[in-house]
C-alpha cells in the first residue's frame, strides 16, 4: 500500500490525468482487502504516461514520441487478520504486469511490449521473471523465421529471463527510468530530502537486500550449476516480510 | 510614501510605552500608536497594518454596566470585534494579540511554541508573549517582521498574486537551479493564492505561512531536519553555523530568506538541502561515508557524526516540537492535533508514549505500537538473559 501512495506522488507528473485515479483505486483495493482479490489494472484502461519526448535516448535524443501503458493483475489473498494497518498477503495464482510501448498519438501504433511475472508452484523458473508475449515480425531478415512472421509465438514459454523481484509499482518506474532516462533520475534526485523519496528508497533497498542475500545462499550452496539453482529456486514465503 | 503604522491597544498603554522607541528606531521605519481601548477612532483602524490587542483588559470602567452584548470581555473579544470593522478593508490589517500569561490562553497545550495553534484557535495572526524569555527575538523585532510581512504582501497582492510570484517576492526565492522542485513543494501546501486570499486581501497568506508553514516540516526545515539528513548532531551544527567554513556557506546558499526569516529560527529550504545533498556526494546523497568525508573536508571543526541509521525527529513531550533525532526503530508515527497532511510524519519515542497518556493517544496505529513494543520487550530480555550468563 505504502508503494502505491509514495508511486503515485512521485510519478504524477509523468503520467496522465486519469492514471492518478486508478493508483487510488489499487490502493483502495488493498486497503479493503479481507479475502481472495484480483489486484488489477484493466488493459481497457491502463495506467498511461505522458510521451517521454524522445526520452529513451541520452540527451532525448529518440526521435520518435514514446509513452507507455501498463495494466497487471496479480492475485492476492490474505494471511491471517488485518491488524491495524498491517496485513499479510500471498500471491495465490496469477502475478503480471504487462508493459506496453507506442508511438504517441497512435493507439494502434504498439511498438513494444513485455509481461513481468512471478513462476507458479510448477514453473521450471525463474521465478521472477520477464517474457516477451507473441508478436509479429516482418523486418528480421533470417528466411526461416520471415516466412513464419511470429517472433516469441505463443506456445514457446522461453526464455523465462530472471529480473529483480518486480512489484507493480517497482515496474512503473522501470518503465519510467526506461523512457525517461534522463528526466527520471534528476527528478527524483532533486528530491532526495524529500520524505517520499526517502520511504521509496527504503522500501526497494530492504525487498532487493533480501533477494540478494537469497540469491548470494543459493550461488554458495554448493549446487554443480549455479545458475540452474538459481533458475529453479522458489523463495520461502516471507522473504520479504518483517 | 507613508509609513506603515501598529496600533497597540492596552488598558495601561504607559506600560507599553517602553515598546516604542525600539519600533522607531527599526530601520523599517514605522508609525506607532498606543492607545486605550476606549481611544480607538476609526481612523486608527482604518490605516493600521497590525493592530496589538492586551490579552487582559482589566482597567476599562466603560464597560461596566453594558448590556451583554456591547459587553467585551477581554483582549480576544475585542480583536474578534475589531476584525469584523476591518474585514472590508483593502488590505486587511493582521490582528495581534499580547499576552503575559500565555498559559491562560494554551489550555492544556504545552507552553513553548504553541503560540500559532492559540492564534489559529482564537482567529488572530498571532500571539505575543510580552515577557518572551525563551526566545531570541525581542517583542519590537516581531512586530516589525509582522509589519513587513503585510507591507510586502500588500505590495505583491495589488500586483495580482499567485504561487510564483509569492515564491519568489514574498518568499525569497531566486534563480536556483532547484527553484522548480521549491515551488512544487510550496504548492503541495495551498497557499491560499485564490479565492481565500482575494476575500480576506492576503492577510490568509499571512495565516497559511505562520500557522500552517513555519511550525513544521514543509519546504521550509529547520535545523533539526538538516541534522537529522547530514548525521551530525544538532549542537555541532549549530555550532558549525556560526564559523566561517566552506561547509557555512553551502548552507547559506539554500537558507530561507524571505517574510519572517528570523521569527521562529531558522530555515533552509527542503528543495536546496536535496540540491546540496545530491552536490556533496557527487549524486549518491545516501551514501553516509561520502557525506560524512564530504562534510568533514568542508567543516571548521570536527563533525560530531550520529550513530543512527535511519534517523527521525521525535517530538519533544514538554514542547511538542521535534528535538530529538533518533533511529527510526525507537519510535512510531504520531498525528499531534492541527499537524498538516502535508507535512513531515511526526514521530514520538515509545519510551515517552510509555510515559505521556497525551502522547499516546496521537499514535497512529495501535498495532504498530504494540508490535514495536513486544519488539521491545523481547529485545530487553534477550539483554537481561545475556546479563543473567
Amino acid at each position: 500500500m505504502d508503494e502505491v501512495r509514495i508511486m503515485k506522488e512521485l510519478a504524477a507528473p509523468f503520467l496522465q490525468e486519469g492514471s492518478l485515479d486508478i493508483l487510488d483505486n489499487l490502493y483502495a483495493q488493498l486497503e479493503t482487502l479481507s479475502g481472495p482479490l484480483k489486484w488489477q489494472v484493466d488493459p481497457n484502461r491502463p495506467i498511461i504516461t505522458r510521451d517521454c519526448g524522445g526520452g529513451y535516448e541520452r540527451g532525448k535524443k529518440g526521435g520518435q514520441k514514446v509513452h507507455a501503458e501498463l495494466c497487471l493483475i496479480w492475485e492476492l489473498r490474505p494471511v491471517g487478520r488485518r491488524r491495524g494497518r498491517t496485513l499479510q498477503v500471498e500471491v495465490g495464482g496469477k502475478a503480471s504486469t504487462v508493459t506496453w510501448l507506442y508511438l504517441t498519438g497512435s493507439r494502434s501504433s504498439k511498438i513494444a511490449h513485455w509481461r513481468m511475472e512471478l513462476g507458479d508452484s510448477q514453473s521450471p523458473g525463474s521465478y521472477f521473471h520477464v517474457q516477451i508475449p507473441e508478436t509479429l515480425d516482418n523486418s528480421h531478415s533470417d528466411t526461416t523465421i520471415s516466412r513464419s512472421g511470429i517472433m516469441w509465438p505463443r506456445w514457446l514459454p522461453v526464455p523465462r529471463i530472471p529480473v529483480l523481484p518486480f512489484t507493480p509499482m517497482l515496474s512503473l518506474e522501470y518503465v519510467l527510468a526506461e523512457i525517461f532516462q534522463d528526466e527520471w533520475p534528476e527528478y527524483i534526485n532533486k528530491r532526495s530530502s524529500d520524505p517520499s523519496v526517502g520511504q521509496w528508497r527504503n522500501i526497494q533497498m530492504n525487498r532487493l537486500k533480501r533477494y540478494f542475500e537469497w540469491q548470494k545462499e543459493l550461488v554458495d550452496s554448493g549446487s554443480v550449476s549455479p545458475l540452474i539453482t538459481l533458475k529453479q529456486a522458489k523463495p520461502e514465503p516471507g522473504l520479504f516480510l518483517n | 510614501m507613508s509609513r506603515p503604522l501598529i496600533l497597540i491597544i492596552d488598558d495601561e498603554p504607559d506600560r507599553s510605552e517602553f515598546i516604542r522607541p525600539l519600533l522607531h528606531s527599526h530601520k523599517q521605519g514605522v508609525e506607532v500608536e498606543i492607545l486605550h481601548p476606549r481611544d480607538v477612532k476609526d481612523m486608527h483602524l482604518s490605516t493600521a497594518s497590525v493592530i496589538v490587542v492586551d490579552h487582559y483588559l482589566d482597567d476599562w470602567e466603560e464597560r461596566d454596566g453594558q448590556i451583554p452584548s456591547l459587553r467585551i470581555k477581554d483582549g480576544i473579544a475585542l480583536a474578534a470585534a475589531l476584525r469584523s470593522q476591518v474585514s472590508e478593508r483593502n488590505p486587511q490589517p493582521a490582528i495581534v494579540i499580547r499576552t503575559a500569561r500565555l498559559e491562560d490562553l494554551r489550555g492544556v497545550l504545552p507552553i513553548r511554541t504553541s503560540q500559532h495553534l492559540i492564534a489559529w484557535q482564537h482567529d488572530v495572526e498571532w500571539i505575543l508573549p510580552r515577557a518572551n524569555l525563551q526566545s531570541d527575538i525581542s517583542e519590537a523585532e516581531r512586530l516589525i517582521d509582522i509589519v513587513k510581512a503585510v507591507v510586502d504582501l500588500t505590495t505583491l497582492w495589488s500586483n495580482g498574486i499567485n504561487v510564483n510570484n509569492l515564491a519568489s517576492d514574498w518568499l525569497g526565492l531566486g534563480q536556483q537551479n532547484w527553484v522548480d522542485v521549491a515551488v512544487e513543494h510550496v504548492v503541495k501546501t495551498h497557499p491560499p493564492v485564490h479565492l481565500v486570499a482575494k476575500r480576506t486581501h492576503g492577510t490568509s497568506i499571512l495565516r497559511w505561512f505562520l500557522h500552517r508553514i513555519l511550525p513544521y516540516p514543509t519546504f521550509l526545515v529547520d535545523e533539526w531536519k538538516i541534522a537529522a539528513h547530514l548525521g551530525v548532531t544538532q549542537a555541532w551544527l549549530v555550532e558549525e553555523l556560526s564559523k566561517n567554513s566552506k561547509f557555512r556557506h553551502r548552507l547559506d546558499e539554500f537558507q530561507y530568506k524571505g517574510a519572517f526569516n528570523k521569527f521562529d529560527g531558522r530555515r533552509w529550504w527542503r528543495a536546496g538541502l536535496s540540491n546540496f545533498l545530491n552536490k556533496m556526494t557527487n549524486g549518491k546523497p545516501f551514501d553516509s561515508e561520502i557525506l560524512r568525508k564530504s562534510i568533514h573536508f568542508s567543516a571548521y571543526s570536527s563533525p560530531d557524526f550520529l550513530s543512527n541509521f535511519q534517523p527521525v525527529l521525535a517530538i519533544n513531550p514538554e514542547s511538542m516540537q521535534s528535538t530529538k533525532i533518533v533511529n527510526v526503530d525507537e519510535a512510531v508515527r504520531i498525528i499531534p492535533d492541527g499537524w498538516p497532511t502535508f507535512a513531515d510524519d511526526a514521530w514520538a519515542l515509545l519510551k515517552d508514549i510509555e510515559e505521556d497518556k497525551y502522547l499516546a493517544q496521537l499514535v497512529i496505529d495501535r498495532h504498530d505500537l504494540d508490535n514495536r513494543s513486544e519488539d521491545r520487550s523481547e529485545s530487553i530480555n534477550e539483554i537481561n538473559q545475556q546479563h543473567e550468563h
